[in-house]
């Protein structure tokens, strides 16, 4: 195992590598790397509801598609600061996500599942519906001039994802959140207020997704109810925690690296390989590594300590 | 916390009814527990003991009754909000936090009430108490089977409970291990703290332990008061070994 002092190093030329590179590689670098860092930041939000307390949603772009609508449309008609607007967006998700979490999580395993990916097509279909929201058509915001803002606030949010999900893992907060997930009803009876757990692990869940979706609408200058309510980003998220290992602080950063830098190469060779490549690793994470990635390395970096020792 | 007034019981319950569709689990149930006092409600299986247990944890509502806990009502309320009134439970088959430690387990409970801090504490008093101490670091596991059910014991502790609710922490345990526990509850007596035991097969167990037995047999009270005269009664002979012979 690394020594503390080691990690901590390691951690601060990474972040200052990751500081200085849009301003010395080149755009399509940027891009990409910008791309990780929202594929980190959705992966650690679905990681906290459905890696700690085993609640898989499949419908957290519910919220991603609501912050990219809400972001675009004050925007265009309020002319908001993009950033201003993006985390306007996602506390003002908060509400709904209480309320719907709060309905939503009355329902266990499955159920839950399926319920969150029907949550999804009817946002998708609700907002087509609005006429402010021009229906299927989409809605075109100002083209911007320079990605690097974007890159900062999706990488600030990947990085706070990590810290948060960090502090969360050991404190009385994440303890009850693994309880919930490895016997709910014994929980409860041992003092744990189960629903207020859960709720407020999902509103956590959809805040996130929702300012990412708003970053992104502005990045992308272009959003259509299809495409920021595209059930795809939610199996890349899936499948990145589920590769990473579900419930880990480090899971969901190495899942979106993996995967991402895997995806990249095929979707550039193969674009429409790429949806079945994800279904692939879900199938094949879910049979052979159900504990991620994370628990395997460092259950090996922890028998090769014991071997040298 | 409940206030520790000797002129009510701890717990009373006033003719409870539940029914499962047209199955009468528990048919107009009344009793009452006194702080530090040991009750058994024995009876086979089926008779309504798990119920008896989930209505006073608050898993199942009552059709028609009441349960109060230090002279409160508490029917309607929910099951983590009657832990932290002071009622800890166990469950009949453990259901350990399989990704927690054994500390881990203890500290969730004992999270109920006061700082992260003070929680740890308890827990591992909690730990100390059930004879888990060594184990804290452990996986539930790398635990046997009384291990287990000392675990549980442990997280109900841990929640720093009035009222125990021990349901069939003895079946599955060889001699040696369940003299052990039955020191372990001894223990907690001396404590205050008050105990409702179901019992389905190791009735002379934990008969030794009981201030007073009560039998249940189809939702029913049979028969009530001290251990070994219940025991010697005509109605709970029938229920255990069949009706003899007019």
């Amino acid at each position: 195992m690394m020594r503390r002092s080691n990690i901590i190093l390691a951690a601060a030329i990474a972040i200052v590598a990751l500081g200085v590179l849009p301003f010395v590689t080149t755009p399509y670098v940027t891009a990409f790397v910008l791309s990780v860092f929202l594929s980190i930041g959705l992966t650690y939000a679905w990681n906290l509801l459905s890696g700690y307390t085993g609640y898989l949603s499949f419908g957290q772009v519910t919220f991603f598609g609501l912050g990219a609508y809400a972001t675009a449309l004050m925007i265009i008609n309020w002319h908001v600061p993009w950033y201003l607007a993006a985390l306007i967006s996602g506390i003002a998700v908060a509400p709904f996500a209480a309320i719907l979490g709060a309905i939503m999580l009355r329902l266990r395993g499955p159920f839950f599942a399926i319920g969150m990916l029907g949550c999804a097509q009817i946002a998708q279909r609700v907002i087509a519906a609005i006429p402010a929201t021009r229906g299927g058509s989409g809605l075109y915001l100002p083209p911007i001039d320079s990605i690097v803002g974007v890159y900062f606030a999706m990488g600030i949010i990947a990085l706070g994802m990590l810290l948060l999900t960090g502090a969360i893992h050991s404190s009385a907060f994440g303890l009850r959140l693994r309880s919930i997930r490895d016997a709910e009803d014994a929980a409860e009876v041992l003092g744990v207020d189960t629903t207020r757990t859960k709720v407020i692990a999902f509103v956590i869940a959809s805040m996130v997704p929702a300012m990412l979706g708003g970053i992104d609408a502005w990045y992308l200058s272009y959003i259509s109810p299809s495409g920021v309510f595209n059930n795809a980003i939610d199996l890349q998220t899936v499948a990145m925690g589920v590769l990473g290992g579900l419930g880990t602080v480090w899971g969901p950063l190495v899942g979106a690296l993996v995967l991402g830098v895997v995806g990249e190469v095929f979707w550039a060779q193969f674009p429409q390989l790429h949806l079945g490549l994800l279904g692939l690793v879900i199938a094949l994470a879910v049979l052979f590594l159900r504990r991620g990635l994370v628990p395997i390395v460092v259950a090996a970096l922890h028998a090769r300590r014991k071997a040298y020792a | 916390m409940i206030a520790a007034d000797t002129r009510i019981p701890l717990l009373a319950l006033r003719g409870v009814t539940r029914s499962f569709g047209g199955v009468v689990a528990v048919r107009d149930l009344s009793l009452d527990i006194n702080a530090g006092e040991f009750l058994s409600i024995i009876g086979p299986n089926g008779a309504g003991k798990s119920t008896v247990f989930n209505i006073i944890s608050g898993f199942h509502r009552p059709d028609r009754g009441s349960v109060l806990l230090a002279g409160k009502n508490i029917v309607g309320f929910r099951p983590h909000t009657i832990a932290q009134l002071g009622v800890g439970r166990t469950f009949q088959i453990p259901q350990p936090f399989a990704e927690l430690t054994v500390l881990e387990n203890a500290v969730v409970a004992a999270l109920v009430r006061g700082t992260h801090a003070e929680a740890r504490a308890r827990a591992r008093r909690a730990l100390e108490i059930t004879g888990l101490h060594d184990d804290a670091q452990r996986m539930p596991r790398a635990l046997t089977v009384a291990d287990l059910k000392r675990l549980e014991i442990a997280r109900a502790l841990a929640t720093g409970p009035k009222l125990l609710l021990l349901d069939e922490v003895m079946a599955g345990l060889n001699p040696v291990e369940m003299a052990k526990i039955i020191e372990m509850i001894r223990s907690l007596r001396s404590e205050g703290i008050a105990s409702v035991a179901g019992v389905e097969h190791v009735i002379a167990a934990v008969v030794q332990l009981s201030d007073r037995i009560l039998v249940l047999d189809h939702g029913q009270v049979i028969a009530e008061g001290d251990p070994q005269e219940v025991l010697a009664s005509r109605a709970v002979i029938d229920v255990y070994l069949g009706h003899a012979p007019a």
